[in-house]
Formats: C-alpha cells, sequence, structure tokens
C-alpha cells in the first residue's frame, strides 16, 4: 500500500503538534496569540481596551472582533496581561517625540492607573500597575545618551526597562473567554491625567478557532 | 456534553461555569493610607468611598464575608506618591527625608483572629531587593547636581511573604495595622500602599 493511500484526497492529515491550515477538522484551531491594542491616556478615563478599533491602523490594533467580545465561533485562552508604554522618547525630557513617556510622567501613571480586568461581570484582576512591572521597568542609566554633547546637561537619562519595557502577570489560573462572553480590560485613574501618554494593553494566550 | 456548557480546559476557569466549591484566583487587595502624626492606622477598615487608586478592598471590616476566604500569602508596601523634587514636596509625596523617617519610626504587625503573625515589625525589615539608594546625580534639570533619592531599582517595593501561608477563612477577624510611633518630622506626610497578596477563593457554597 502506498503510504497515504488511505487519505482521502484533499485531505492532509495533521502532523501531531502542527496545526495545517487547510485541515477542515471537528475542533477548533488553537494557537498561540498575542492581541494589543494601543490608547492614548489623557483625561479622566477609563480607558478600555479592545472597543472602538473600527478603522484603527495595524501599529495600533490588531484586534478583528466587535466591542470587548470574541465573536461565534472564537474563543481565547488568556493567560497574560500587560501594558507597555507605546512611545519612547531618546530624552529625560520627552520632548522627542512629542507625547513621549518621561520619568515624572510614568511615575505618575504608575501610582494612579489601575489595571482592572473583568470577564463575564467577574473580577479577575483589580490593581495599581505600579504592581505589576517586573523584570523590566523603571531605571536610570547615569548619562545623557542626546547627540550633539552638550545639549542636555549630563543627566540620568530614563531608560524605560531593559530590554524592553514592560509590565505584565501572569493570570494564575488562566481564565478562557469563551464565545460572545463579554470582557472589559481597562484602566482605571484617580484623578485626570494630564498630557498624552501611549499605552498599549496586551493579552496573551490561546486563540481558539472554529470553535462549534 | 450539554450544549450551554463548554468543557473547561484543564487549568483554566470559565467565569459562566457555576462551581460549587468555589473559584479560586491569585489575587492582591491593597489599602492606600497617609501617615503622618504618631498613631496606629487598621488597614482594610473604612474604606468606603475611597477612590480605585486608594483601596480595591471590597469587603467590611478587616473580615472576609461569607462565602469568601484568603490564602495569605505575602503583605507588601510601597511609596505610592514619588517626588521629582526633594524640595517643596506636596503632602504625601515621598521625599528622602520623609522615607528615612518612616523607616525610622514605623512597624507593621498582622494578627488573625487574634494570633500574631507578624508582630511590631520594623518596616525597614520588610525592604528587599528594592529599596532605598542614591543615585549620584540629579535628574531634575532645575536642581542642583545634589544626590537625588531613587526609591528602589528596577521597582521600589518592601515584602515578606508568609512562611508558610495564612488562611483567613470566611468571617474570620484579621488585623492588619500599621504604626507610628514618632510624627513625621517637619510636619511631612507620605503616601504608603499596603497589599496583601495571596488566592482569594469566592463564591464557596
Amino acid at each position: 500500500m502506498s503510504p497515504g493511500a488511505d487519505l482521502p484526497i484533499g485531505l492532509h492529515r495533521p502532523i501531531l503538534d502542527l496545526v495545517d491550515p487547510r485541515a477542515a477538522g471537528g475542533g477548533p484551531d488553537r494557537f498561540f496569540f498575542e492581541w494589543h491594542h494601543r490608547l492614548i491616556v489623557t483625561g479622566a478615563g477609563p480607558f478600555q481596551f479592545f472597543t472602538g478599533t473600527e478603522g484603527a491602523a495595524p501599529w495600533v490594533t490588531n484586534w478583528q472582533f466587535g466591542t470587548s467580545r470574541f465573536s461565534a465561533g472564537n474563543a481565547f485562552q488568556l493567560w497574560g496581561c500587560g501594558i507597555e508604554f507605546a512611545l519612547r522618547s531618546a530624552t529625560y525630557d520627552g520632548l522627542n517625540p512629542a507625547d513621549s513617556i518621561n520619568l515624572d510622567e510614568a511615575y505618575d501613571l504608575m501610582f494612579n492607573l489601575v489595571l482592572h480586568l473583568r470577564i463575564e461581570n467577574k473580577d479577575y484582576q483589580f490593581i495599581p500597575i505600579s504592581m505589576v512591572p517586573w523584570g523590566a521597568g523603571l531605571y536610570r542609566v547615569p548619562l545623557a545618551l542626546d547627540a550633539p554633547a552638550g545639549a542636555l546637561p549630563a543627566q540620568a537619562h530614563l531608560e524605560l526597562g531593559f530590554p524592553a519595557a514592560r509590565c505584565q502577570f501572569t493570570l494564575q489560573p488562566g481564565v478562557w473567554i469563551g464565545p460572545e462572553y463579554q470582557f472589559v480590560f481597562e484602566m482605571l485613574s484617580r484623578g485626570t491625567i494630564a498630557g498624552n501618554h501611549h499605552v498599549r494593553g496586551v493579552m496573551s494566550g490561546i486563540w481558539e478557532r472554529n470553535v462549534q | 456534553m450539554n450544549i450551554a456548557v463548554h468543557p473547561v480546559l484543564t487549568g483554566l476557569l470559565d467565569p459562566r461555569n457555576p462551581r460549587i466549591e468555589g473559584e479560586t484566583i491569585q489575587w492582591t487587595w491593597y489599602h492606600e493610607v497617609r501617615l503622618a502624626a504618631a498613631g496606629t492606622t487598621t488597614l482594610f477598615t473604612a474604606t468606603a468611598g475611597l477612590n480605585i487608586a486608594q483601596t480595591n478592598w471590597t469587603f467590611g471590616f478587616n473580615r472576609f464575608s461569607a462565602t469568601n476566604q484568603f490564602i495569605l500569602a505575602s503583605i507588601a508596601a510601597e511609596f505610592s506618591n514619588l517626588a521629582q523634587a526633594q524640595a517643596a514636596a506636596a503632602a504625601g509625596e515621598a521625599t528622602n527625608q520623609r522615607v528615612v523617617d518612616l523607616l525610622n519610626t514605623c512597624t507593621v504587625d498582622l494578627a488573625i483572629e487574634t494570633k500574631e503573625y507578624v508582630r511590631r515589625l520594623p518596616i525597614s525589615r520588610l525592604i528587599a531587593g528594592g529599596g532605598l539608594f542614591v543615585a549620584p546625580r540629579s535628574t531634575t534639570v532645575a536642581e542642583v547636581a545634589s544626590a537625588h533619592l531613587a526609591l528602589g531599582e528596577p521597582y521600589p517595593m518592601a515584602g515578606l511573604s508568609f512562611a508558610p501561608a495564612l488562611l483567613i477563612p470566611p468571617l474570620m477577624r484579621f488585623d492588619f495595622f500599621v504604626r507610628l510611633d514618632t510624627a513625621l518630622s517637619g510636619g511631612g506626610a507620605i503616601d504608603v500602599r499596603f497589599f496583601m497578596g495571596g488566592w482569594w477563593t469566592r463564591g464557596i457554597q
């Protein structure tokens, strides 16, 4: 018998642990995925991710579903959430580019913003974002990295995390966002946030497509 | 398989699944207080009306309601209002002087059902890994190049892990309080956020 003789023509049997994009299997496609949405944080908030994303550019978001829910046939195993400052400055004062983050502003945001995750009306995270930095965070290197030399005083220079600025946490255990489950992933503010701060929210986990 | 109920994959919670034994999640409670005068401040009480950055406590006075319990694995504290400028700092901001005053004079206590599990521990003993150090240069343009307080690297936090962890069952009283022996110098005040980290079980039948 020739290899594959028992396979119907046109249907390739997936190798174990591989996803075959053409396979019309009975179960869902499952693979690691990360959703992101960048918001401009200013004013009183709340600042809710994964809503109002219609027409947004791809560097703003990759969210393709409606407001705060996956459509029928789609589910998400949520294992981690986080944020990052999405517009960094090479200078301490944060002027280049305009609206980029600087040390003062990052401190203000960390202590005045609360990260909130709610799924089907149950809270799974409600915590100041100051509690979320891990591994990365805020620290200073001793020399300004600006050129030309002398343009800035030799001040400590803001470095938002090394190698990458990220504030995130792992849900223990993970939470399943089923098809059309309503979820809210947002930042709430104590008081009014001055200026414009680009913050990207991220949800990491396993996306299930074609959930029957 | 019931059409309306999706089987939960191992290790995941399903928010729509009514568990009889309750749902257990990792959780951190927090309560921010402003410390200034000598005296005792009890945490996780009198939180009604506080804003979301001050507390996420949803229960009554220092106890969990029926059907809720908490495995307390750690406590922690952070200075929740950092100052860039040492001079003319607003009330609540963590300046060098105020932080040092706090380290000199502040202790924490924790008791569950009147059994003490932390007794008069100086807050200076909580600081590990993070903490206080002084960077060599000022990071504020307008100030002189004086030593500048940097509260922790990469992140300021003072914490204590319990070994073993402690169970706070439903309706059992716990007392987590902070005590200042003397007022902060110069009439200063400092905002400190205290945390209880662990595992929250809710919906216990």
